[in-house]
């Protein structure tokens, strides 16, 4: 997959920094053959393509092959490819947005079949419920063959990622920093998962601190690539309203999660069902939506429990229905603490429940 | 003239014999005071002028040198002012001390010849007794403290003039009878556990970390009540013994922290603040003198907000938590304080507070929380056996006219418990299951084919180390105690895990 030239003098004018789509297309379209402009770079003509002599000094500058290629060189040496417009790996809904990225850093690849794609994004601050709601759903449209593309955020789209990874499906993270920088720091091992099975990808230079400012710039290439928005939990005035504001710009659908919970963060999913959103009730409707069901669809089989004592059973039961805290279920049952926490340990060791901070348990998600 | 008094020093918490020896030759007017005298003692000389002149004696007009013996230990504060003048006066030929030997005389003068209180009573009247002194002769003030020792009578005197008239056998010498210590706190505590609403969990921890002795951490976000838990502890506390009650005076008295009270009759509690130094905490300074892990001894050290002390603080709280005393380097020697205390740490989840809190305040980021923990010493934490995470209580709780279990009750079971350890362990030197080690977990802790089961599984799934793994023992072995059970079984290991939260996941923990 090495670079043609073409891809590489396309790569020397879009690297130079401040340049922008605007003026890259003026340079381009300049009547001039990019090649030849490589070759002779003082022939740029500045007024022409508003480009500025401070651009025009850094193109002269960088207008060498050995250069350029050595960049590459040391990208590569790091595992990041520089993917054009002009390649095919580049996703071809992203080709059609106002301001496209002139190229992307990636880790991975974005072969693997970008014709289903979707984006799922929500809050940082999901509801453990939130979390396992949107995993199911990103799973069960991942094995249906869609690429799941998210931002690698804490919370849901994290939980998008893993759910697509456990499908052994293909998820793409598109980051606000540069490709190489994990943020948050704890995904380092889903980062290098995502990498490995899917891609990782930036329109910023390796290197690069995730800023604030980058990521409402950043969601406009989450949504570009995909043909539709999954919204999970969020709040309003959230990124993830952020990424439904470049949906609507580009076209694209917008599906809203509704909750299933009263601990869900439901704002922004009602809101947008309230403009007129399409509902993600569950992966089926998405698909079908698409057509992109296949015909012979076995539903998950509930695995019964088996092997509780009759206080075991009654405890797991109520962390069914919600989490509780070990003082909810001293009042709610009318046993002691101790034989509460003992039959507690006994639930966990099993792997049916889970203790979370505050003395609360819930029951166990994966 | 020659005349030689006794009186008494401390070093540390023991008193010691120390003899004043007042020498008087014609010459120029001059006193000078040798022996290794603190600042304090060399103002002596200017409250025994004038207590002896204004008492209506006439001041010596010569060459005075009072030695303060042994010579080669540093003499601290002003005890020896009483001894000094009665020195003086007899070594001037104005007092006969002839009947009044072994006798020792401790008291600060003042300008009067009122003789008022010192600190330290209570280990100097020991020693005195157990050198075979007949009689004390002391302040009013330091009576009572005194009376506690049988076997040496004790002299309570007013003043310089009351004193010599007892002397010169114008006034009748009535001793201060002695008292009795009550063997059971009579002290009335301001707080109780059925006070606490809610906090089930919390109580039946706190209970199990009193019965076998073991130190505590109370995690929860502000307004969950750590507080409020943590002072209550001391009512569940079993009652002082005689010598425990001993030794927390003597500490107290050493420290001037007695506030009038003749014995100190209830577990103390000390809180000290996070800012406090490392000197304030273990003892030491300038007068080598206790600190709050000592004034803790047999009772409660509260830490509360863990994480907020110097780490050097919590460094030197090591030696204490781990072997019960403190080792405070003096000038020519080296004092050892006890510091045998129940350790109560109590910290926030997190920085912002209220990580794990439903209200879904927290903004804490993992890295966040973690580099937080990571702020408490390991070593310490390491002594810690119980984390008990504490919760904000609903309004329905709060609101809840029944009043919890009574600190009377289960204090009941704790002694229970207590017992059942003292008789366990009578031959191995230890007294609380909080003290096992090495091959006294396999001789009392043996655990059925069920129970090391469950120990595996927990051992495996929640990654427990080999220190979390005898810390669940131990707390098992105490959770046993408490039912009266000899045998260790599932239910008490169950139990036992889930006071291990810090070595959670969710918590940094692998």
């Amino acid at each position: 997959m090495a670079m043609s030239d073409h891809e590489k003098y396309w790569y020397w004018l879009a690297s130079i920094r401040n340049i922008g789509v605007m003026r890259f297309f003026s340079v381009v379209q300049s009547g001039v053959p990019l090649d030849e402009l490589f070759k002779h770079p003082e022939k740029i003509d500045c007024e022409k393509c508003h480009i500025s002599p401070a651009i025009k000094k850094d193109l002269v500058s960088k207008a060498n092959m050995d250069f350029i290629d050595s960049e590459i060189y040391e990208l590569e040496k790091k595992g990041i490819r520089i993917v054009t417009m002009l390649s095919k790996e580049y996703p071809p809904a992203l080709k059609e947005i106002f301001r496209p990225p002139l190229f992307l850093y990636v880790k991975g690849s974005l072969f693997k079949g970008m014709d289903r794609v979707l984006a799922l994004v929500g809050t940082r601050r999901a509801s453990r419920k939130g979390i396992v709601q949107i995993k199911n759903r990103a799973r069960e449209l991942a094995a249906n063959g869609v690429v799941i593309v998210s931002g690698m955020a804490r919370g849901i789209d994290s939980a998008a990622h893993r759910g697509a990874l456990s499908a052994n499906g293909v998820t793409v993270a598109v980051l606000g920093g540069g490709v190489d920088i994990v943020y948050p720091p704890e995904n380092v091992e889903l980062y290098d998962e995502i990498a490995e099975k899917g891609a990782v990808v930036s329109e910023y230079p390796p290197g690069s601190a995730p800023i604030a400012n980058n990521f409402p710039v950043r969601n406009r290439i989450i949504s570009g690539m995909a043909r539709g928005v999954i919204v999970g939990e969020g709040a309003i005035n959230s990124g993830a309203q952020n990424t439904v504001y470049h949906a609507y710009e580009e076209n694209k659908d917008v599906f809203a999660v509704p909750a299933e919970d009263e601990s869900q963060t439901t704002e922004l999913p009602e809101s947008l069902i309230d403009g007129g959103a399409l509902i993600g009730k569950d992966a089926r409707t998405i698909l079908m939506h698409y057509g992109w069901i296949r015909e012979n669809q076995q539903p998950e089989e509930e695995i019964p429990i088996t092997g509780l004592d009759f206080f075991e059973k009654e405890l797991y039961n109520l962390l069914l229905k919600s989490d509780m805290s070990v003082q909810q279920l001293v009042d709610g049952t009318n046993h002691k603490t101790n034989e509460i926490n003992m039959t507690l340990t006994k639930l966990e060791l099993k792997g049916l429940i889970e203790r979370l901070p505050g003395n609360i348990f819930g029951k166990k998600t994966e | 003239m020659l005349a030689r008094v006794e009186s008494c020093g401390l070093i540390g918490l023991a008193g010691y014999g120390v003899t004043v020896e007042v020498d008087n030759t014609p010459g120029m007017p001059y006193l000078e005071i040798v022996g290794l005298a603190d600042t304090a003692i060399k103002e002596s000389k200017e409250r025994v002028r004038a207590a002896i002149k204004n008492s209506g004696f006439t001041y010596p007009m010569s060459r005075i040198i009072i030695t303060l013996a042994p010579a080669d230990t540093k003499k601290e504060g002003p005890i020896y002012d009483l001894a000094m003048a009665v020195g003086v006066l007899a070594a001037s030929g104005q007092l006969d001390l002839q009947g009044f030997e072994s006798t020792i005389f401790i008291g600060e003068l003042s300008l009067d010849g009122t003789i008022r209180g010192v600190n330290g009573i209570l280990p100097m009247i020991i020693d005195a007794k157990q050198r075979s002194v007949k009689r004390a002769v002391l302040s009013e003030t330091n009576a009572d403290e005194a009376a506690y020792v049988k076997g040496i009578d004790i002299l309570a005197v007013r003043s310089l003039n009351e004193l010599i008239a007892c002397i010169k056998g114008e006034k009748r010498i009535n001793y201060r009878a002695p008292l009795e210590f009550e063997g059971r706190q009579t002290h009335e505590y301001d707080t109780d556990f059925k006070y606490i609403k809610g906090q089930d969990s919390a109580k039946r921890a706190v209970e199990i970390a009193v019965a076998g002795g073991h130190n505590i951490i109370l995690i929860g976000p502000p307004g969950s009540g750590k507080t409020m838990l943590a002072r209550a502890i001391p009512t569940i506390m079993p009652a002082l013994s005689f010598n425990e009650a001993l030794e927390v005076t003597k500490i107290h008295s050493v420290s001037g922290q007695l506030q009038g009270r003749s014995m100190v009759a209830e577990r103390p509690f000390r809180s000290p603040h996070h800012s406090a130094s490392t000197a304030a905490l273990t003892g030491g300074g300038i007068k080598a003198q206790p600190g709050e892990v000592s004034l803790a001894h047999n009772g409660v050290l509260f830490l509360d907000e863990l994480p907020e002390f110097k780490r050097e603080t919590l460094e030197a709280l090591r030696q204490p938590v781990e072997d019960g005393f403190v080792s405070v380097a003096r000038v020519n020697a080296k004092v050892e304080y006890p510091a045998r205390f129940m350790l109560v740490a109590s910290m926030n989840p997190c920085p912002c507070g209220y990580y794990g809190d439903p209200s879904g305040k927290c903004r804490c980021t993992p890295g966040m929380i973690g580099r937080y923990l990571s702020r408490i010493s390991g070593p310490l934490l390491n002594r810690i056996d119980l984390h008990i995470e504490v919760a904000r209580p609903k309004y329905e709780e709060l609101d809840d006219a029944v009043y919890g279990e009574s600190s009377e009750a289960i204090r009941a079971r704790v002694d229970q418990a207590r017992k059942i350890q003292l008789n366990r362990y009578k031959n191995d030197g230890i007294y609380a299951n909080s003290q096992l080690y090495g091959d006294l977990f396999n001789q009392y802790c043996k655990l059925d084919r069920e129970s090391r089961e469950i120990m595996r599984s927990a051992f495996q799934s929640m990654h427990l180390s080999a220190r979390a793994f005898r810390r669940i023992l131990m707390v098992a072995r105490t959770i046993a105690d408490l039912e009266g059970k000899e045998n260790i079984t599932t239910g008490h290991i169950a139990e036992a895990i889930q006071y291990r939260s810090l070595d959670r996941k969710y918590w940094g923990g692998k």
